[in-house]
């Protein structure tokens, strides 16, 4: 994330056409089953991050961040 | 109304677009003379480069309210900001009736850029004629299109999908600067950016 070269998440050959909303959801799950089953220190985690942060609006981010708080997430971390 | 007098396309800033404008100026000069379909090959050729698979360095998020725009820039500290149509009393005597916004989205030329567009409440369209774009924004969806820009400058859109009273209200505007001072901006979130709205997030 240097402030001389541009990049954003990847192309995913999983996400290939128009809709990406899986990707931004999925990149979110997955970053949080990673945090859960390596520890929050586990650094390969963080690409799941900045894939979720790029694709992701915050609006649905900050949603899912309460839901996750209050227990009511609906997906399986 | 269209007439007789809006035949041709604005001026093209990105590679496709320009091959769209060639096509389509191509297969109105064949449609007037009668020919047979010769134009079919290039149509195909056409799509396909449209459907080319290309790595963003950018991506940029717009979120369609109503009735105005709101865009994040997420990839480095998180900008976010609202873009507000100029009302046509406020606005400057050199100003665009009805396209000119307080927050212009600024993205850096020649630099394939990703845009992902939704919305918060009903369905909008983000549109920029001069780069060939136009993607809806649907609620709950995350709709995915790339873009290039291959000059500097100002180019505007509308929203294209009708949401409400002020559906026409709600334009576009992105400015297109080097890549250098793409990153100047984005590294000091300069007064471009709505001042209340500005998250920074280092």
């Amino acid at each position: 994330m240097s402030a001389y070269k541009l990049e954003t998440a990847p192309f995913d050959p999983r996400f290939p056409n128009q809709n990406v909303t899986r990707y931004c959801y999925q990149s979110y799950i997955d970053f949080h089953r990673c945090q859960k089953k390596r520890g929050e220190d586990f650094a390969p985690c963080n690409y799941f991050q900045k894939v979720y942060k790029s694709m992701c609006p915050n609006a649905w981010v900050e949603k899912w961040d309460d839901q996750r708080e209050s227990g009511t997430f609906p997906g399986r971390i | 109304m269209s007439t007789w007098a809006n035949l041709g396309l604005q001026d093209s800033a990105s590679p496709l677009m320009e091959q769209l404008i060639f096509f389509h100026d191509h297969a109105f000069m064949l449609f007037f003379n009668n020919y047979v379909n010769r134009f079919l090959l290039h149509g195909q050729r056409l799509l396909y480069l449209l459907d080319e698979i290309n790595e963003p360095s950018v991506t940029l998020k717009s979120i369609g309210h109503q009735w105005y725009w709101s865009y994040e820039y997420s990839d480095f500290n998180n900008i976010e900001f609202d873009s507000y149509m100029i009302p046509t009393n406020e606005l400057s005597t050199d100003g665009f009736r009805l396209l000119d916004v307080d927050n212009r989205i600024v993205l850096p030329m020649n630099s394939q850029i990703r845009i992902l567009v939704t919305a918060a409440d009903v369905i909008h369209s983000w549109t920029v004629p001069a780069l060939g774009v136009k993607v809806d924004g649907t609620p709950g969806r995350l709709n995915q299109t790339n873009f290039f820009i291959n000059r500097p400058g100002l180019f505007y859109g509308q929203c294209s999908e009708i949401c409400g009273a002020n559906h026409s209200f709600m334009p576009i505007v992105i400015e297109s600067v080097p890549v250098n001072y793409f990153i100047k901006w984005i590294s000091s979130n300069n007064s471009s950016l709505d001042d209340w709205k500005q998250v920074l997030v280092s």
